[in-house]
Protein backbone atom coordinates (compact mmCIF):
# COMPACT_ATOMS: atom_id res chain seq x y z
CA UNK A 1 0.00 0.00 0.00
CA UNK A 2 1.34 3.28 -0.99
CA UNK A 3 1.60 5.96 1.98
CA UNK A 4 -0.28 9.10 1.28
CA UNK A 5 1.75 12.06 0.69
CA UNK A 6 -0.20 13.67 3.22
CA UNK A 7 0.99 11.75 5.56
CA UNK A 8 4.73 13.11 5.31
CA UNK A 9 4.04 16.34 4.50
CA UNK A 10 1.29 17.48 7.31
CA UNK A 11 1.07 14.84 10.11
CA UNK A 12 4.30 13.20 10.47
CA UNK A 13 5.68 17.17 10.99
CA UNK A 14 2.49 18.14 13.36
CA UNK A 15 3.16 15.24 15.41
CA UNK A 16 6.54 15.45 15.99
CA UNK A 17 6.07 18.97 16.85
CA UNK A 18 3.39 18.11 19.57
CA UNK A 19 5.12 15.26 21.03
CA UNK A 20 8.50 17.49 21.31
CA UNK A 21 6.78 20.43 22.53
CA UNK A 22 5.48 18.01 25.09
CA UNK A 23 8.41 16.29 26.46
CA UNK A 24 10.39 19.71 26.07
CA UNK A 25 7.60 21.13 28.77
CA UNK A 26 7.50 17.96 30.83
CA UNK A 27 11.61 17.79 31.00
CA UNK A 28 11.98 21.06 32.02
CA UNK A 29 9.50 21.60 34.32
CA UNK A 30 10.44 18.18 35.74
CA UNK A 31 13.87 19.35 36.39
CA UNK A 32 12.83 22.47 38.19
CA UNK A 33 10.75 20.73 40.42
CA UNK A 34 13.75 18.71 41.44
CA UNK A 35 15.86 21.24 41.77
CA UNK A 36 14.02 23.81 43.18
CA UNK A 37 11.24 22.22 45.35
CA UNK A 38 11.61 22.27 49.13
CA UNK A 39 11.51 19.86 51.74
CA UNK A 40 8.13 18.17 51.66
CA UNK A 41 8.17 18.37 55.41
CA UNK A 42 7.10 20.69 57.71
CA UNK A 43 7.49 21.90 61.25
CA UNK A 44 4.39 21.35 63.82
CA UNK A 45 5.74 21.90 67.12
CA UNK A 46 8.60 21.55 69.34
CA UNK A 47 8.37 20.60 72.45
CA UNK A 48 10.11 19.82 75.65
CA UNK A 49 9.50 16.87 78.20
CA UNK A 50 9.56 17.94 81.90
CA UNK A 51 9.80 15.26 84.71
CA UNK A 52 9.74 15.68 88.28
CA UNK A 53 13.08 14.02 89.79
CA UNK A 54 10.84 13.45 93.31
CA UNK A 55 7.81 11.55 91.90
CA UNK A 56 8.24 11.03 87.85
CA UNK A 57 5.70 13.63 87.11
CA UNK A 58 5.84 13.95 83.31
CA UNK A 59 4.54 17.66 81.91
CA UNK A 60 5.14 18.48 78.02
CA UNK A 61 5.13 21.89 77.09
CA UNK A 62 6.30 24.20 73.87
CA UNK A 63 9.98 25.03 73.50
CA UNK A 64 11.73 28.46 74.75
CA UNK A 65 15.13 29.45 73.34
CA UNK A 66 17.24 28.98 76.29
CA UNK A 67 16.12 25.41 77.53
CA UNK A 68 18.22 22.64 77.33
CA UNK A 69 18.17 19.05 78.60
CA UNK A 70 19.02 18.75 82.58
CA UNK A 71 17.89 22.31 82.95
CA UNK A 72 16.48 22.69 86.19
CA UNK A 73 12.77 24.30 85.17
CA UNK A 74 11.18 27.50 87.15
CA UNK A 75 8.04 24.97 86.79
CA UNK A 76 6.85 23.22 90.38
CA UNK A 77 5.39 19.45 90.43
CA UNK A 78 2.17 20.07 91.40
CA UNK A 79 2.46 16.76 93.69
CA UNK A 80 5.67 17.82 95.86
CA UNK A 81 6.09 21.26 94.90
CA UNK A 82 9.94 19.85 93.40
CA UNK A 83 11.38 21.90 90.61
CA UNK A 84 10.46 20.20 86.90
CA UNK A 85 14.11 18.78 84.91
CA UNK A 86 14.04 18.98 80.69
CA UNK A 87 14.32 15.22 79.88
CA UNK A 88 14.19 15.79 76.17
CA UNK A 89 13.40 18.16 73.68
CA UNK A 90 12.20 17.26 70.58
CA UNK A 91 10.51 18.30 67.24
CA UNK A 92 7.18 16.70 65.49
CA UNK A 93 6.74 16.84 61.95
CA UNK A 94 3.72 15.93 59.12
CA UNK A 95 3.77 15.39 55.68
CA UNK A 96 2.72 18.48 53.78
CA UNK B 1 10.70 3.35 14.16
CA UNK B 2 10.05 6.76 12.64
CA UNK B 3 13.21 6.03 10.83
CA UNK B 4 11.76 2.47 9.74
CA UNK B 5 8.83 4.09 8.95
CA UNK B 6 10.38 6.95 6.62
CA UNK B 7 13.03 3.93 4.88
CA UNK B 8 9.84 1.90 4.09
CA UNK B 9 7.73 4.91 2.83
CA UNK B 10 11.09 5.34 0.49
CA UNK B 11 10.86 2.07 -0.56
CA UNK B 12 7.31 1.84 -1.36
CA UNK B 13 7.50 5.27 -2.83
CA UNK B 14 10.31 3.75 -5.72
CA UNK B 15 7.74 0.62 -6.01
CA UNK B 16 5.03 2.45 -6.91
CA UNK B 17 6.57 5.53 -8.70
CA UNK B 18 8.47 5.35 -12.33
CA UNK B 19 12.12 7.04 -11.69
CA UNK B 20 11.73 10.18 -12.84
CA UNK B 21 8.34 11.07 -12.82
CA UNK B 22 7.96 14.96 -11.26
CA UNK B 23 6.10 12.92 -7.99
CA UNK B 24 9.47 10.65 -7.32
CA UNK B 25 11.60 13.84 -7.85
CA UNK B 26 10.09 15.60 -5.27
CA UNK B 27 9.67 12.15 -2.94
CA UNK B 28 13.00 11.71 -3.29
CA UNK B 29 14.09 15.39 -2.04
CA UNK B 30 11.68 15.28 0.46
CA UNK B 31 12.92 12.28 2.05
CA UNK B 32 16.67 13.92 1.68
CA UNK B 33 15.44 16.69 3.65
CA UNK B 34 13.89 14.50 6.40
CA UNK B 35 16.75 12.03 6.30
CA UNK B 36 19.28 15.03 7.28
CA UNK B 37 16.37 16.30 9.75
CA UNK B 38 16.53 13.24 11.24
CA UNK B 39 20.24 12.16 11.70
CA UNK B 40 21.75 16.19 11.05
CA UNK B 41 19.50 18.60 12.56
CA UNK B 42 17.95 16.88 15.41
CA UNK B 43 20.90 14.79 17.31
CA UNK B 44 22.06 18.61 17.32
CA UNK B 45 19.17 20.15 18.53
CA UNK B 46 18.90 17.09 21.18
CA UNK B 47 22.78 17.67 22.39
CA UNK B 48 21.92 21.26 22.64
CA UNK B 49 18.57 20.92 24.42
CA UNK B 50 20.11 18.51 27.03
CA UNK B 51 22.82 21.00 27.46
CA UNK B 52 20.78 23.78 28.34
CA UNK B 53 18.59 21.47 30.45
CA UNK B 54 21.52 20.58 32.88
CA UNK B 55 23.15 24.08 32.75
CA UNK B 56 19.32 25.27 34.09
CA UNK B 57 19.41 22.72 36.99
CA UNK B 58 22.83 23.66 37.74
CA UNK B 59 22.05 27.55 37.28
CA UNK B 60 19.18 27.16 39.81
CA UNK B 61 20.81 24.75 42.19
CA UNK B 62 23.68 27.62 42.53
CA UNK B 63 21.00 30.65 42.96
CA UNK B 64 18.86 28.05 45.47
CA UNK B 65 22.38 27.27 47.50
CA UNK B 66 23.56 31.49 47.41
CA UNK B 67 19.75 32.27 48.48
CA UNK B 68 20.07 30.56 51.43
CA UNK B 69 23.75 31.35 52.59
CA UNK B 70 22.14 35.16 52.32
CA UNK B 71 18.84 33.88 54.59
CA UNK B 72 21.59 32.02 56.69
CA UNK B 73 23.26 35.23 57.54
CA UNK B 74 20.41 37.09 58.40
CA UNK B 75 18.76 35.02 60.64
CA UNK B 76 22.23 35.14 62.48
CA UNK B 77 22.73 38.79 62.43
CA UNK B 78 18.53 39.21 63.62
CA UNK B 79 19.27 36.38 66.44
CA UNK B 80 22.13 38.05 67.60
CA UNK B 81 20.58 42.11 67.34
CA UNK B 82 19.33 42.07 70.71
CA UNK B 83 21.81 39.72 72.00
CA UNK B 84 25.42 41.89 71.64
CA UNK B 85 26.07 45.40 71.00
CA UNK B 86 29.19 45.35 68.47
CA UNK B 87 28.65 47.36 65.14
CA UNK B 88 26.55 44.44 62.64
CA UNK B 89 28.00 45.44 59.36
CA UNK B 90 31.52 44.48 60.85
CA UNK B 91 29.71 41.00 62.34
CA UNK B 92 28.11 40.64 59.30
CA UNK B 93 31.88 41.22 57.20
CA UNK B 94 33.79 38.92 59.44
CA UNK B 95 31.42 36.05 59.13
CA UNK B 96 31.64 35.92 55.65
CA UNK B 97 35.34 36.18 56.38
CA UNK B 98 35.12 33.07 58.31
CA UNK B 99 33.07 31.56 55.44
CA UNK B 100 36.16 31.69 53.73
CA UNK B 101 38.12 29.97 55.84
CA UNK B 102 40.56 26.89 54.44
CA UNK B 103 42.16 23.82 56.55
CA UNK B 104 45.20 22.63 54.77
CA UNK B 105 45.56 18.50 55.13
CA UNK B 106 48.49 17.53 56.54
CA UNK B 107 50.44 15.21 53.81
CA UNK B 108 50.48 11.72 53.92
CA UNK B 109 53.66 11.39 52.09
CA UNK B 110 55.16 10.29 55.43
CA UNK B 111 52.30 8.69 57.64
CA UNK B 112 54.17 8.38 60.58
CA UNK B 113 52.75 10.87 63.24
CA UNK B 114 49.18 11.81 60.86
CA UNK B 115 46.95 11.18 63.44
CA UNK B 116 48.44 13.49 65.89
CA UNK B 117 48.73 16.18 63.28
CA UNK B 118 45.09 15.68 62.53
CA UNK B 119 44.47 16.05 66.49
CA UNK B 120 46.19 18.59 66.65
CA UNK B 121 45.09 20.36 63.28
CA UNK B 122 41.40 20.05 64.44
CA UNK B 123 42.00 21.20 68.26
CA UNK B 124 43.95 24.34 66.25
CA UNK B 125 40.54 24.78 64.65
CA UNK B 126 38.05 24.59 66.78
CA UNK B 127 40.16 27.07 69.31
CA UNK B 128 40.57 29.20 66.22
CA UNK B 129 36.96 29.57 65.69
CA UNK B 130 36.11 29.99 69.00
CA UNK B 131 38.39 32.90 69.86
CA UNK B 132 37.16 34.36 66.31
CA UNK B 133 34.05 34.57 67.56
CA UNK B 134 34.74 36.24 70.76
CA UNK B 135 36.54 38.93 69.01
CA UNK B 136 33.95 39.58 67.05
CA UNK B 137 31.34 39.59 70.23
CA UNK B 138 33.48 39.94 73.09
CA UNK B 139 29.43 40.25 74.92
CA UNK B 140 28.78 36.78 74.48
CA UNK B 141 32.40 35.54 76.29
CA UNK B 142 31.08 34.62 78.48
CA UNK B 143 28.52 32.40 77.72
CA UNK B 144 30.32 29.67 76.58
CA UNK B 145 27.64 27.23 75.04
CA UNK B 146 26.42 30.37 73.01
CA UNK B 147 30.05 31.12 71.99
CA UNK B 148 29.77 26.75 70.93
CA UNK B 149 26.59 27.49 69.17
CA UNK B 150 27.73 30.27 67.07
CA UNK B 151 30.73 28.43 66.18
CA UNK B 152 28.66 25.38 64.95
CA UNK B 153 27.05 27.77 62.82
CA UNK B 154 29.83 29.13 61.04
CA UNK B 155 31.42 26.03 60.65
CA UNK B 156 27.89 25.21 58.59
CA UNK B 157 28.03 28.36 56.66
CA UNK B 158 31.70 27.57 55.94
CA UNK B 159 30.49 24.08 54.62
CA UNK B 160 27.34 25.27 52.66
CA UNK B 161 30.06 28.30 50.97
CA UNK B 162 32.85 25.39 50.50
CA UNK B 163 30.09 23.42 48.13
CA UNK B 164 29.10 26.51 46.60
CA UNK B 165 32.01 27.38 45.62
CA UNK B 166 33.33 24.16 44.47
CA UNK B 167 29.78 23.55 42.10
CA UNK B 168 30.10 26.62 40.80
CA UNK B 169 33.80 26.15 39.59
CA UNK B 170 32.79 23.38 38.11
CA UNK B 171 29.58 24.97 36.37
CA UNK B 172 31.80 27.92 35.26
CA UNK B 173 34.20 25.42 33.61
CA UNK B 174 31.54 23.50 31.91
CA UNK B 175 30.32 26.71 30.51
CA UNK B 176 33.53 27.92 29.50
CA UNK B 177 34.52 24.63 27.23
CA UNK B 178 30.93 24.03 26.44
CA UNK B 179 31.52 20.79 28.25
CA UNK B 180 28.34 18.61 27.85
CA UNK B 181 29.48 15.40 30.30
CA UNK B 182 31.06 17.86 32.93
CA UNK B 183 27.30 19.01 33.29
CA UNK B 184 25.88 15.72 33.26
CA UNK B 185 28.40 15.03 36.05
CA UNK B 186 27.32 17.59 38.07
CA UNK B 187 23.38 17.49 37.00
CA UNK B 188 23.93 13.93 38.35
CA UNK B 189 25.05 14.80 42.07
CA UNK B 190 22.47 17.72 42.17
CA UNK B 191 20.07 15.06 44.18
CA UNK B 192 22.74 13.94 46.68
CA UNK B 193 23.56 17.41 47.50
CA UNK B 194 20.18 18.99 47.68
CA UNK B 195 20.10 16.35 50.72
CA UNK B 196 22.74 17.63 52.27
CA UNK B 197 22.21 20.94 51.68
CA UNK B 198 18.19 20.80 52.96
CA UNK B 199 20.03 19.35 55.93
CA UNK B 200 23.06 21.81 56.50
CA UNK B 201 20.39 25.01 55.61
CA UNK B 202 17.52 23.43 58.45
CA UNK B 203 20.55 23.44 61.13
CA UNK B 204 21.28 26.92 61.18
CA UNK B 205 18.18 28.08 63.44
CA UNK B 206 18.76 24.64 65.15
CA UNK B 207 22.01 25.95 66.44
CA UNK B 208 21.24 29.34 66.99
CA UNK B 209 18.76 28.23 69.46
CA UNK B 210 20.91 25.95 70.88
CA UNK B 211 18.78 22.93 70.53
CA UNK B 212 19.34 18.71 70.65
CA UNK B 213 19.99 17.37 67.01
CA UNK B 214 19.64 14.08 65.64
CA UNK B 215 23.49 13.81 66.64
CA UNK B 216 22.73 14.37 69.75
CA UNK B 217 21.37 10.57 70.40
CA UNK B 218 24.75 9.47 72.08
CA UNK B 219 25.15 12.15 74.69
CA UNK B 220 21.67 12.02 75.41
CA UNK B 221 21.16 8.07 75.63
CA UNK B 222 24.08 8.78 78.28
CA UNK B 223 22.40 11.72 79.84
CA UNK B 224 18.90 9.00 80.29
CA UNK B 225 21.22 6.48 81.37
CA UNK B 226 22.78 8.19 84.14
CA UNK B 227 19.13 8.81 85.95
CA UNK B 228 19.59 4.99 86.11
CA UNK B 229 22.46 4.80 88.12
CA UNK B 230 23.33 5.79 91.67
CA UNK B 231 26.21 7.02 93.52
CA UNK B 232 27.32 9.45 91.08
CA UNK B 233 30.81 11.05 91.19
CA UNK B 234 31.64 13.78 88.40
CA UNK B 235 35.01 13.80 87.71
CA UNK B 236 35.72 17.68 87.12
CA UNK B 237 37.75 19.16 84.76
CA UNK B 238 39.71 15.99 83.86
CA UNK B 239 39.64 16.93 80.22
CA UNK B 240 38.42 19.79 78.19
CA UNK B 241 34.66 20.48 76.96
CA UNK B 242 34.34 16.54 77.72
CA UNK B 243 31.80 15.37 80.76
CA UNK B 244 33.15 12.03 82.88
CA UNK B 245 31.70 10.60 85.78
CA UNK B 246 31.37 7.62 87.65
CA UNK B 247 28.35 5.70 89.00
CA UNK B 248 26.87 2.24 89.99
CA UNK B 249 24.52 0.64 88.16
CA UNK B 250 23.10 -3.29 89.25
CA UNK B 251 26.94 -3.37 90.98
CA UNK B 252 29.04 -2.45 88.19
CA UNK B 253 31.36 0.50 88.51
CA UNK B 254 30.23 2.23 85.23
CA UNK B 255 32.09 5.70 83.81
CA UNK B 256 29.84 7.54 82.00
CA UNK B 257 31.59 9.95 78.76
CA UNK B 258 30.46 12.75 76.87
CA UNK B 259 30.74 16.30 75.40
CA UNK B 260 29.94 18.74 77.79
CA UNK B 261 26.76 20.35 77.35
CA UNK B 262 24.76 22.31 76.56
CA UNK B 263 26.96 24.20 74.58
CA UNK B 264 27.49 22.59 70.60
CA UNK B 265 30.49 20.45 71.04
CA UNK B 266 31.94 16.85 70.30
CA UNK B 267 34.40 16.84 73.29
CA UNK B 268 37.59 14.94 73.42
CA UNK B 269 36.05 11.56 73.98
CA UNK B 270 39.38 9.79 73.05
CA UNK B 271 41.24 11.96 75.78
CA UNK B 272 38.78 11.01 78.63
CA UNK B 273 39.03 7.59 77.82
CA UNK B 274 43.02 7.58 78.01
CA UNK B 275 42.57 9.71 81.62
CA UNK B 276 40.56 6.74 82.70
CA UNK B 277 42.69 3.75 81.79
CA UNK B 278 45.70 6.03 82.78
CA UNK B 279 45.10 8.85 84.91
CA UNK B 280 42.60 6.97 87.45
CA UNK B 281 44.21 3.17 86.07
CA UNK B 282 40.31 1.41 85.66
CA UNK B 283 40.84 -1.37 84.28
CA UNK B 284 37.27 -1.74 82.45
CA UNK B 285 35.81 -5.22 81.32
CA UNK B 286 33.51 -3.00 78.49
CA UNK B 287 33.45 -0.36 76.75
CA UNK B 288 29.93 0.66 75.05
CA UNK B 289 29.70 3.43 72.22
CA UNK B 290 26.32 4.92 71.59
CA UNK B 291 26.44 6.95 68.07
CA UNK B 292 23.50 8.04 65.46
CA UNK B 293 24.66 6.37 62.04
CA UNK B 294 23.61 7.32 58.91
CA UNK B 295 20.85 4.86 57.74
CA UNK B 296 20.32 3.52 54.16
CA UNK B 297 17.65 4.25 52.36
CA UNK B 298 15.67 1.05 53.34
CA UNK B 299 16.07 1.30 56.82
CA UNK B 300 13.93 2.84 59.22
CA UNK B 301 14.19 6.34 61.26
CA UNK B 302 15.33 5.34 64.66
CA UNK B 303 15.53 2.02 64.25
CA UNK B 304 18.85 0.15 66.22
CA UNK B 305 21.55 -1.02 65.46
CA UNK B 306 24.20 -3.34 67.57
CA UNK B 307 27.77 -4.46 66.67
CA UNK B 308 31.22 -4.23 67.57
CA UNK B 309 34.07 -1.44 67.43
CA UNK B 310 33.54 2.02 68.01
CA UNK B 311 30.73 3.91 66.62
CA UNK B 312 32.29 6.84 65.94
CA UNK B 313 32.23 9.56 62.58
CA UNK B 314 34.34 12.24 61.26
CA UNK B 315 37.65 11.88 60.12
CA UNK B 316 38.59 9.06 62.59
CA UNK B 317 41.06 10.53 64.53
CA UNK B 318 39.23 9.90 68.18
CA UNK B 319 38.05 6.99 66.47
CA UNK B 320 42.38 5.62 66.24
CA UNK B 321 43.25 6.92 69.53
CA UNK B 322 40.07 4.62 71.40
CA UNK B 323 40.25 1.68 69.26
CA UNK B 324 44.41 2.19 70.65
CA UNK B 325 43.90 2.86 74.17
CA UNK B 326 41.13 -0.67 74.33
CA UNK B 327 43.54 -2.61 72.16
CA UNK B 328 46.45 -1.73 74.63
CA UNK B 329 44.24 -2.88 77.58
CA UNK B 330 42.46 -5.12 76.09
CA UNK B 331 39.09 -4.33 76.55
CA UNK B 332 36.07 -5.32 73.52
CA UNK B 333 34.06 -2.61 72.18
CA UNK B 334 30.50 -2.91 71.48
CA UNK B 335 28.72 -0.29 69.44
CA UNK B 336 24.73 0.74 69.61
CA UNK B 337 23.80 3.07 66.86
CA UNK B 338 20.72 4.89 66.28
CA UNK B 339 19.91 5.08 62.55
CA UNK B 340 18.66 8.29 60.76
CA UNK B 341 19.09 10.58 57.69
CA UNK B 342 20.93 12.99 57.23
CA UNK B 343 18.72 15.69 57.51
CA UNK B 344 17.74 14.34 60.71
CA UNK B 345 20.94 13.77 61.98
CA UNK B 346 21.28 17.85 61.58
CA UNK B 347 18.11 18.93 62.48
CA UNK B 348 16.15 19.71 65.67
CA UNK B 349 15.67 16.15 67.19
CA UNK B 350 12.98 14.05 65.73
CA UNK B 351 10.44 12.21 68.07
CA UNK B 352 11.15 9.21 66.76
CA UNK B 353 14.88 9.59 67.52
CA UNK B 354 13.77 11.00 70.63
CA UNK B 355 12.07 7.54 71.38
CA UNK B 356 14.43 5.55 69.73
CA UNK B 357 17.02 6.88 72.56
CA UNK B 358 14.78 5.18 75.34
CA UNK B 359 15.08 2.23 73.61
CA UNK B 360 18.83 2.74 73.39
CA UNK B 361 19.13 3.03 77.52
CA UNK B 362 17.16 0.12 77.86
CA UNK B 363 19.29 -2.06 75.51
CA UNK B 364 22.04 -0.54 77.25
CA UNK B 365 21.40 -2.03 80.60
CA UNK B 366 20.11 -5.22 78.82
CA UNK B 367 24.29 -5.31 77.39
CA UNK B 368 25.94 -4.17 80.89
CA UNK B 369 24.17 -7.67 82.54
CA UNK B 370 24.66 -9.58 79.78
CA UNK B 371 28.47 -8.92 78.92
CA UNK B 372 29.62 -8.06 82.31
CA UNK B 373 29.62 -9.62 86.27
CA UNK B 374 29.12 -7.60 88.86
CA UNK B 375 32.16 -5.85 90.73
CA UNK B 376 33.50 -4.88 86.45
CA UNK B 377 33.61 -1.75 85.15
CA UNK B 378 32.37 -0.68 82.32
CA UNK B 379 32.65 2.45 79.92
CA UNK B 380 29.70 3.73 78.37
CA UNK B 381 30.96 6.76 75.60
CA UNK B 382 27.84 8.94 74.01
CA UNK B 383 28.99 10.06 70.87
CA UNK B 384 28.25 13.13 69.44
CA UNK B 385 27.58 16.98 69.28
CA UNK B 386 26.08 17.50 72.56
CA UNK B 387 24.14 20.47 71.58
CA UNK B 388 21.41 21.67 73.94
CA UNK B 389 22.08 18.05 76.39
CA UNK B 390 24.35 18.92 79.53
CA UNK B 391 24.67 16.47 81.84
Amino acid sequence: MLISVDLYTTLIPVIVTVLTVAVLFYAVSRDLRNVLAVSGVRRISEYVTLRCPTCGYVKVREFKVGDYVGKVDDEKCPNDGSSLVIIGIGKEQANA
Amino acid sequence: MVNGSVILGMAQVFQATPLGSQNAQQYLLYNIILLILWFGVFPWFYEMFQLWRYQSQVSSFLNRLRFFMNNNISQVMDFIANKVSEDKHLIEGRIRDLMEMVIIEPTSIEPEGLVRKYKMLVSSYNDRLERDVIRLMPSLGNNRPMVQNFTNVIDVLRELNFIYKVIDHYYRLAMKYKSYYLLIQLAAILPLLKEEIDALNGSVPVFLKGQPIGDSAGPLTVFRFKNLCSDLNVISNSVKDTYLASCMFKDRKIYLVKAEGPGGTVGHLDDAIKYIYEGINARPRLMITIDAALKLEGEESGSIAEGLGVAMGGIGVEKFNIESVATKYGTPIYAILVKMSMPEALNAMSKTIDEAVNKVVERLGKVVETYTEPGDEVVIVGVGNTIGVAQ
